[in-house]
């Protein structure tokens, strides 16, 4: 893996071949968003929120409370370009990026908070990893972990995308079904929707359960318990 | 009676203290104008209540019969009656929009596209509230216009005339599907019924009024006059119509024609309709239209079935037969060309078929790749250009036309991505203009 500098990046934007060109839409100041060795990203104009009240706690595994907490409840709201919203200290919403970003599969990225707002204790991405193949605006997780409020606003330059190439391509790249299946804005928790290992973690843990007190059925999650 | 009066007095009183307690806790924002039209309504009702006390006062300050003061003071009562039906209505009003003023759950693309049409169609400054509505489907409606049929009294001062700010001007759009951004060319067509369809039928009357006359004698002779007022009134309808879709096919091109197909598909049954021409004329008429404008090549290569399946419908519409209809449709027929010149004068920007020619085989590629169509090189695609490209990257010739255009209405993720695309490509022509005026 080699990690892209500016002169790499730069080719790539301009890649004649579609299957190797990153697409960043849109770069309103190229110059400035394009470092030594990274993308500079801009806050997005979409915003979801989680309400705090009426749920007790949150738990993946059951599908309709994770259902009703992350999805039912949310709160999806506009905020135009260099409009202010405020952030206050412990609030979570998620936000995205103002770009969209198409990865070619022989790339890979990192988003990182930019660190000048890491120092007013906004956290804006754990990390994110950004897989090669990627279509869509990248969910940001917002949270002001300082004491004072923070006025944000969409347009602001709030990440960097680090990106790498690899010598070969991926022959399967991340992706969705369907052409226009790309998020275009964030994108609230998929972890319940990982059904699959739910039950796996579920059986494992009833064989245990079986091992210490034979002849006890499958316990029912509850609400209690779980 | 003086029982009554007061009572008819209090409760008109204590509406009009309860619409501007609602309307000062109005919030900011889009459609945020509505607080200070409602005030301004306050005003009047207060100068209206004001009048009647001094009324009241004048009946039992005078000496007078008591049957004649009974007499006056049921004059004043009727006053106030009407006084508390007006307040009625804009207590609906009120209630009705309330929650729609400062709307944040609105697409940012979605807020811009209204502003440009308004920006491109509206006569006068106007603030959008965006209101997605139960029943109807894509309306919209100046809120001063609806006050000032309200409370203009015959010789006042118009309510519209004493009220100098922005407009409050309210878009319907269907609840349930409020962002596609497909259909929006007809928003267009429904500002132009707001904002200019009035002026513009006025100065096509000046233009055509003698020959429609000839051509309901011909067609029509020796009318009954109250018939004939009638006849003429379908026609101006009619009229209202073709300006309104002249209007939206030169602003947004040939979108609002596809748009239009796709919400209102030809219909199965012949007969006159008192409001809309048929869809198979306005269809013609489109054509017809688009073509003057010089999209007719354009149109032929991008989208041949359309073309085939627009000139195929045109080309053979329901009729009833009757000479009423032979008129209506004649009279449009002639009025065809000073709809659109008058139409032309009226849009500041219409779409440019050459200028956009150049920027769709990229666009549409990019729509059909799933990614926002926002620029070409150095150029940013236009909100209508946009929508176009959406409509083309949808349309696949070897289909049939009309069911076509249906599933591509009805296609989310389509709509999500062009509502993307408007949104981006709003940014990015703010932000190049900003650099350019190096503030």
């Amino acid at each position: 893996m080699t990690a892209l500098v500016r002169e790499d990046i730069e080719a790539r934007l301009a890649h004649a071949d579609d299957a190797r060109r990153l697409t960043v839409t849109p770069l309103l100041d190229r110059e400035r968003q394009i470092g030594p060795g990274s993308i500079d990203l801009r806050l997005g104009t979409e915003f979801l929120e989680v309400p705090r009240q009426n749920y007790s706690h949150i738990d993946p595994f059951r599908q309709e409370t994770a259902d009703a907490v992350l999805h039912a409840e949310d709160r999806r709201f506009f905020v135009a370009l260099g409009d202010p919203f405020v952030l206050h200290p412990g609030q979570f919403v998620l936000g995205s990026t103002l770009e969209f970003l198409v990865l070619p599969n022989d790339l890979v990225g990192q988003v990182l908070s930019r660190s000048s707002w890491g120092r007013l204790g906004l956290l804006v991405a754990t990390a994110v990893a950004v897989q090669p193949g990627f279509h869509g605006v990248l969910t940001l997780e917002l949270v002001n972990a300082g004491a004072v409020p923070i006025t944000l606003r969409p347009g602001l330059r709030v990440a960097q995308l680090q990106l790498w190439s690899s010598t070969e391509a991926t022959t399967r790249g991340y992706g969705g079904s369907g052409k226009y299946n790309a998020p275009l804005g964030p994108q609230s928790n998929r972890l319940a929707w990982e059904e699959d290992e739910r039950a796996v973690l579920q059986s494992i843990s009833d064989a245990m359960l079986a091992r210490v007190l034979p002849g006890s059925a499958p316990r029912p999650a509850t609400d209690e318990e779980s | 009676m003086a029982e009554v009066v007061g009572v008819l007095r209090n409760a008109a009183l204590l509406q009009i203290r309860q619409i501007e307690r609602a309307s000062s806790r109005l919030p900011s924002g889009r459609g945020g104008q509505l607080r200070f039209l409602l005030l301004h309504a306050v005003e009047r009702f207060d100068v209206l209540l004001s009048q009647y006390d001094r009324e009241l006062e004048t009946i039992s300050q005078t000496a007078m019969p008591e049957a004649a003061a009974i007499g006056l003071r049921a004059n004043v009562a009727q006053k106030f009656e009407r006084l508390g039906q007006q307040l009625h209505v804009t207590y609906q009003l009120l209630n009705t929009y309330k929650d729609s003023v400062g709307r944040t759950d609105v697409p940012i693309g979605l807020q811009h596209l209204l502003g440009v049409v308004l920006q491109e169609l509206a006569t006068q400054p106007a603030d959008p509230i965006v209101h997605p509505d139960p029943h109807r489907m894509y309306s919209t409606k100046d809120l001063v216009e609806l006050l000032d049929e309200l409370l203009t009294r015959p010789g006042d001062r118009p309510f519209r005339d004493s009220y100098t700010g922005p407009h409050p001007i309210v878009f319907n759009l269907p609840a349930l599907d409020p962002s596609n951004a497909l259909l929006s060319p007809v928003i267009a067509h429904e500002v132009g019924h707001t904002a200019v369809e009035e002026t513009l039928r006025a100065e096509l009357g000046t233009r055509i009024d003698a020959d429609v006359q000839q051509l309901l004698q011909h067609h029509l002779p020796n009318l009954p006059q109250p018939v004939a007022e009638r006849v003429r009134g379908i026609f101006r309808a009619w009229c209202g119509e073709l300006i309104c879709d002249a209007v939206a096919l030169i602003a947004t091109g040939p979108a609002f024609a596809l748009a239009f197909a796709s919400f209102a598909p030809p219909g199965s049954t012949a007969g006159i309709s008192t409001t809309h021409p048929s869809v198979s004329d306005r269809v013609g008429f489109h054509l017809q239209i688009l073509d003057e404008l010089g999209w007719t090549p354009l149109i032929v290569r991008r989208l041949p079935t359309i073309h085939a399946w627009f000139t195929e419908i045109s080309a053979s519409p329901l009729l009833a037969g009757d000479n009423v209809e032979s008129f209506l449709r004649a009279a449009m027929t002639r009025v065809a060309t000073e709809v659109t010149d008058i139409a032309r004068g009226h849009v500041d920007a219409p779409l440019d078929p050459i200028e956009s020619d150049a920027l769709l085989d990229t666009l549409v590629k990019s729509v059909t790749s799933g990614i926002p169509a926002v620029e070409v090189g150095e150029t940013v695609a236009g909100p209508w250009q946009i929508i176009l490209a959406g409509w083309i990257a949808a349309i696949n010739p070897d289909y049939p036309a009309g069911e076509q255009l249906l599933d591509a209405a009805d296609n989310d993720g389509l709509n999500a991505l062009l509502i993307k695309s408007l949104e981006l490509s709003s940014i990015v022509t703010s932000w190049r203009q900003h650099d350019r005026s190096g503030s």
